[in-house]
């Protein structure tokens, strides 16, 4: 499915609200001032994900997994290539570089730093669609984007969608570029474009 | 409560971890035995209280956000690297602390409502030490590497120090650090500091490291020194720079102001570091030491050479009256046979010596690079006929049987005639001198593509496989198996080689072992099959022998003596004198024709004199002719702007002078 002109604008602009509380959330971890640029949204099929991936992240990727439930259930990423996470980690923590021998700190600094993220972008969609979602405890892969998405595809019994949010920030100066992907059945799809619609319909009203 | 007692219980026996549960007003309602023993807190006495007010300092930290977060649904992970603890638990390590500690804490949901919170608590205490022993390892590691790479890349010492104590300071995490020399005076000189500012601590009385100690910590027996102590060093790692024996080289050392302790791990690595240093200023000594070596070496092969071309410049001026004796000899008592027999034998001999003094002159003008070759187109054949033709004397006194085959096609070089003559000749020399009395040569000149060849093989005593690679070397002879001594000075093939490659051509010995004779081949770039002789002109008939007013200069006396004796022998009108001035007067009293006049005078030497003669309108057609021990270009060309007409090089070949003395005045 596509998203039409408004739908997008929608998304971008409730995306916008959730990332700020993001950048906030992560400049209170680390001290530092942290800069969100507008994020870009985009939505499609799982099986033209990783072209549109490409434009944020290539090879090796450090990628939180954080699976929700509730009436709009999916799965939600926090992509970062191992270079950006590389920066990140150590631009937050001094933990070292997150590579697949990478110590204990470092995966967790990034766990944190992902769940934060997550958190903050999920916790607004909640709180201003007015859906209740349930969390796992996030998860750390560090994975060619081939294999993690293969794992999305596998046991699928129905036609999923993504959605896909690309967004560039800078901590201490550095950039970090990374995407989050929120994907979804076509039911919950269906139901948190809705969600997102009448929350439109209702910042309009205001 | 939102996890019920069994879960609980399961929970905490499927891990080592702390596990406390709370309400959904963070009332705990449930504490492990784990939390118990760590915090000194029974189940009983945490049970029931508010989270905030069994940990007052939570909401302080701004730790509430997590437990908002858990409410709210939502997982939080606190990662041990952005929140050093949770719960303030005491270390479970023996030093003073708290446990570090990674934490999570989680919605405790029941359909889908929250009811509570569980916070998940390990002990990572041991884990954080475990990673930082190996990040400071890795950083030692890379830091050795450089200061390895400094050393080996040869930079000076002080720039190895300085590398060496930024790297020492950086990686132990020190305020200060120091590289010192140790003077002779036994005072110490700073190579290398760090962390001082502008106001370095005075190095020279430093009494913090006996020489005898290679490592040293501050604050735990050994203290500070005043210096260190004015600015705050309290504790502080030194360690001995080896140097040669038992003395070092100097000490590198790390301070701090907090009082410290060092780890086994830090003290191997300033060892390390320092070693380094070392090996370093070790290679730097020897480098210098090298070049010391070298340059007295060079320095006294230089004087080598300028002794040999002294020595041989000396032996060669005695060699010229005595020629000249002989030949007067031999010329006025023409019919007493004995007398022709050993002026003959005279003759040989003196021919002998000034060959080798010739070569010991031209070996030492070639390591210095002063010979100048006057090529000339010419045919091989004859090169070989004149090379036989110097050797033959030696070859027909030992008996040996000599077969010259020529080419039937003239070869044509391009080559200093008297040069390849002499290679050659020395060549055959040498197979004359090493045969065996009755042996055999052969000698066989040809063509080879665009090379032209000349092989001398022999029957001679051949030589070992060793040998083959250092026949050309300087004063190399093949160890004296036949019972005399073949005499020479071992330059004879040096020298051939020598002047071959100043040619483009190359000497090459075979030999298949001692005992089994050896070949010696000669290859010269030859010009093409049918090139043009231009070179050999028709040399012009001498003219008749004229009787000629002659002076003689030359401050040897017996030199000047003999050299008139011979040429009145020859019906010249002849005079000598012994200086210049005495050679101006005789020259204006005498009007001579010719005047041979030797360059080294005391006093006005021969340039001046022929300068003055040549002044002199009435001695203008005088022809002056230089004698001297120097033939290289630059001295020719300064005898002809002297105003001199010929050059001769001592010892002067009679038979030269002759064809000069015959030939018209030059002037």
């Amino acid at each position: 499915m596509t998203l039409s002109e408004s739908q997008k604008d929608a998304v971008t602009e409730l995306v916008n609200i959730a990332f700020s509380r993001t950048a906030a959330a992560l400049s209170e971890l680390t001290g530092n001032r942290v800069e969100l640029n507008v994020p870009e949204v985009s939505a499609h099929p799982i099986a033209e994900l990783i072209p549109a991936l490409g434009r944020f992240v290539h090879g090796e990727v450090a990628t939180v997994h954080q699976i929700f439930g509730g009436p709009v259930s999916g799965d939600a990423f926090l992509l970062l290539d191992i270079d950006g996470a590389t920066r990140l980690v150590s631009l937050l923590a001094e933990a070292g570089a997150p590579t697949t021998q990478m110590g204990e700190s470092a995966r967790e600094v990034l766990a944190e730093v992902g769940n934060i993220l997550l958190n903050a972008c999920l916790g607004v969609f909640g709180d201003l669609l007015e859906v209740r979602f349930t969390f796992a405890v996030p998860r750390l892969h560090l994975d060619s984007l081939g294999s993690m998405i293969d794992s999305l595809m596998i046991g699928a019994d129905e036609i999923r969608h993504s959605l896909l949010i690309g967004a560039r920030f800078r901590v201490r100066g550095s950039e970090v570029t990374g995407c989050m992907v929120l994907v979804l059945g076509v039911t919950s799809l269906d139901l948190f474009v809705a969600a997102i619609e009448g929350w439109a319909e209702r910042a309009t009203r205001a | 409560m939102g996890l019920s007692r069994v879960l609980f219980g399961q929970l905490d026996a499927i891990g080592d971890w702390g596990l406390l549960a709370t309400d959904a007003d963070l009332t705990v309602t449930g504490w492990n035995r784990w939390l118990a023993v760590r915090s000194g807190v029974p189940a009983e006495a945490a049970v029931g209280r508010r989270l905030y007010d069994l940990f007052p300092d939570l909401e302080a930290r701004g730790l509430d956000r997590y437990y908002r977060q858990a409410l709210g649904g939502q997982t939080a992970i606190l990662s041990q690297r952005l929140h050093k603890y949770v719960l303030p638990l005491p270390s479970p390590a023996a030093d003073s602390g708290r446990m570090q500690q990674s934490v999570r804490v989680v919605p405790l949901v029941a359909g889908s409502v929250v009811e509570g919170t569980l916070t998940i608590v390990e002990d990572a205490t041991e884990r954080v030490a475990r990673e930082a022993d190996l990040q400071n390892r890795s950083r030692q590691q890379a830091a050795l590497a450089l200061s390895a790479r400094s050393a080996l890349a040869g930079h000076d010492i002080a720039a190895v120090c300085r590398d060496a104590v930024g790297h020492i300071a950086e990686t132990v995490g020190a305020d200060f650090a120091e590289a010192l020399e140790l003077q002779t005076d036994g005072t110490w000189a700073a190579l290398a500091g760090t962390g001082w500012g502008p106001d370095a601590p005075e190095p020279g009385a430093r009494g913090i490291l006996d020489h005898d100690a290679e490592v040293v910590a501050l604050g735990s027996g050994a203290r500070a020194d005043a210096e260190l102590a004015a600015r705050g060093v309290t504790s502080g790692l030194v360690v001995r720079i080896p140097g040669r024996g038992a003395k070092p080289f100097g000490l590198l050392a790390v301070y701090s102001r907090a009082a410290r302790r060092f780890t086994p791990d830090e003290v191997q690595f300033a060892r390390a570091l320092a070693d380094i240093v070392g090996t370093a200023a070790e290679r730097k000594l020897l480098e210098g030491e090298l070049r010391v070596r070298a340059e007295a070496l060079a320095e006294a092969d230089r004087r080598k050479d300028e002794f040999l071309a002294m020595l041989a410049h000396e032996l060669r001026n005695p060699l010229a009256p005595v020629r000249n004796a002989v030949q007067v000899l031999r010329a006025t008592r023409a019919d007493d046979p004995a007398v022709v027999r050993h002026a003959d034998l005279l003759t040989r001999q003196i021919g002998h010596m000034a060959h080798l003094v010739d070569d010991l002159l031209d070996v030492s003008r070639i390591t210095r690079g002063k010979v100048d070759l006057r090529k000339v187109r010419v045919d091989l054949a004859d090169l070989v006929a004149a090379a036989v033709e110097t050797a033959r004397p030696l070859i027909e006194a030992r008996r040996h049987q000599l077969r010259v085959s020529l080419p039937a096609e003239p070869v044509l070089v391009e080559a200093d005639p008297t040069r390849i003559t002499q290679s050659l000749g020395n060549i055959l020399t040498n197979a004359a001198k090493y045969t065996e009395d009755g042996g055999h040569i052969w000698v066989a000149a040809g063509r080879d593509g665009a090379e032209a060849t000349v092989s001398v093989r022999d029957t001679g005593i051949g030589l070992s496989p060793e040998m083959l690679t250092r026949v050309f070397d300087l004063f190399t002879q093949e160890s004296r198996t036949i019972d005399r001594s073949q005499g020479g000075l071992g330059i004879g093939l040096t020298l051939a080689r020598r002047l071959v490659e100043m040619h483009g051509g190359t000497v090459r010995a075979a030999s298949e072992g001692p005992g089994r004779g050896s070949e010696f081949t000669v290859r010269l770039p030859a010009l093409p099959p049918g090139a043009d002789r231009a070179d050999r002109g028709a040399r012009p008939e001498p003219a008749p022998t004229a009787n000629r007013r002659l002076l003689i200069v030359d401050d040897n006396i017996d030199s000047a003596e003999s050299m008139a004796e011979l040429l009145a022998l020859f019906g010249h009108n002849v005079r000598t004198a012994h200086d210049g001035r005495a050679a101006l007067t005789a020259a204006r009293d005498l009007r001579p024709e010719v005047i041979l006049l030797d360059i080294g005078l005391p006093g006005l030497d021969g340039y001046e004199v022929a300068r003055r003669i040549r002044q002199n309108p009435e001695l203008h057609s005088t022809t002056l002719i230089a004698m001297t021990g120097y033939g290289q270009d630059e001295d020719r060309r300064k005898t002809r702007e002297a105003g001199f007409d010929h050059h001769l090089v001592k010892p002067v070949d009679v038979d030269e002078l002759c064809r000069i003395l015959r030939s018209p005045p030059a002037r």
